[in-house]
């Protein structure tokens, strides 16, 4: 499967926006047993670094045209330190946009090598899934726990809420791996965009009375929900069952 | 076929076995999985399958008879297409010496989809070649 050449470019400029690299995770002992590879977020767009830290263990799997860091310490780090790199590329792309950085191309299971000069020192694989359904989740102090899946909510004027996007798979499973992202709202005067718009996580705040509909897309795919914003402290509330998700994810 | 003929067959055969096999005691290769392939991948002696994308460690005992050879027997193992089949040297287990022991563990990969063989050698001579099929997922 391939990458087409307009989301590939979308990507890259979104990358560029989205800006920092999280710290890698603390790692996963590789399947010889030599070491430990660690994940890192190759953008703020990236679910497995929501809530500003990096992820503590290694992601299951990770979204076609997704991009993550990887990086390997040897457990006997006197002998040197070991360059990743995919076993084929047919399923893993480096990329030196954001430092070592990998670019999943297809679905399936793709192998990564620690490697130190001719000698292979340990080896990881990933599963590569596509992407068939966004959700956005909502979170905040007018909320009681993280409403998920929404498609509606309501929040007085002059409050906040924390809208997150995720790429899921056909579980239902969040996918790791940073894809292009861009939230916007036609209803400035309603409700505003108060961070990173490329970021998948933004923070809304209600600014008048009326309904505001928030738009993100990632990749080719699209997901809304819309936001009432109603007078004084009526409470808050989320709404709505799955997300209605754009068009399919990215062809073969 | 006469008895001189049968004789000759086997005496033939065996001359033949005993050029494959080489002068050094050679017989084959042992391989010991050193990681759990995530998938169905077979590497053997008689012939390695695996898919493009997956990796994984082996250690490849050459073996006389019923006979493991001496630990500083030279094990080498290379594709003939690397573009199709990977192999390299694994890291070795810290208690190997190089000079009294060789490193008989290997990564083998699958790259792209194809085949090819993956050249023996055996202390410096080739010895057999493996085939080697790599599927695509």
């Amino acid at each position: 499967m391939r990458t087409y050449l307009t989301a590939t470019a979308t990507l890259a400029i979104s990358l560029a926006a989205c800006g920092s690299i999280k710290d890698p995770a603390p790692g996963t002992v590789g399947e010889l047993g030599n070491g430990r590879f660690s994940y890192g977020c190759a953008s703020d767009s990236d679910p497995m670094c929501d809530g500003g830290s990096g992820p503590e263990t290694r992601p299951r799997r990770v979204a076609i045209a997704s991009r993550f860091l990887m990086t390997y310490t040897p457990t006997d780090e006197t002998s040197g330190s070991a360059t990743v790199v995919p076993v084929s590329q047919d399923f893993f792309i480096e990329s030196n946009e954001f430092g070592a950085s990998f670019k999943a191309i297809k679905a399936g299971t793709g192998g990564l090598l620690a490697r130190r000069g001719d000698t292979i020192v340990d080896i990881l694989h990933l599963d590569i899934t596509p992407v068939v359904n966004l959700q956005i989740d909502a979170s905040g102090d007018t909320l009681g726990a993280v409403e998920e899946g929404i498609t509606a909510l309501t929040l007085p004027v002059g409050r906040t809420v924390r809208l997150r996007a995720l790429s899921v798979d056909e579980a239902d499973e969040t996918l790791a791996g940073a894809l292009s992202c861009r939230w916007s709202t036609l209803d400035d005067a309603v409700a505003r965009i108060v961070t990173l718009a490329t970021d998948n996580e933004i923070t809304v705040e209600a600014h008048a009375i009326g309904v505001a509909v928030l738009r993100v897309e990632i990749e080719d795919m699209s997901a809304e929900v819309a936001l009432t914003v109603i007078g004084g402290d009526g409470g808050a509330g989320g709404g709505g069952g799955a997300v209605g998700a754009g068009g399919a994810g990215g062809g073969p | 076929m006469s008895g001189a003929w049968r004789r000759s067959a086997v005496a033939i055969t065996g001359a033949l076995a005993a050029f494959v096999a080489g002068c050094s005691g050679f017989d084959r290769l042992d391989f010991v999985y050193e990681s759990a392939p995530p998938d169905d991948a077979i590497v053997s002696f008689e012939g390695i399958e695996i898919h493009a994308g997956i990796a994984v460690g082996v250690e490849a005992r050459p073996v006389d008879g019923d006979e493991i050879m001496d630990e500083d027997t030279q094990v080498e193992l290379d594709s003939r297409n690397p573009g199709v089949l990977g192999i390299a040297p694994a890291q070795p287990d810290e208690d190997v010496d190089n000079d009294d022991k060789y490193n008989w563990k290997f990564v083998v990969f699958g790259v792209g989809p194809g085949t090819t063989q993956v050249v023996v050698t055996i202390d410096g001579e080739i010895e057999a070649e493996i085939p080697a099929v790599v599927q695509e997922q």
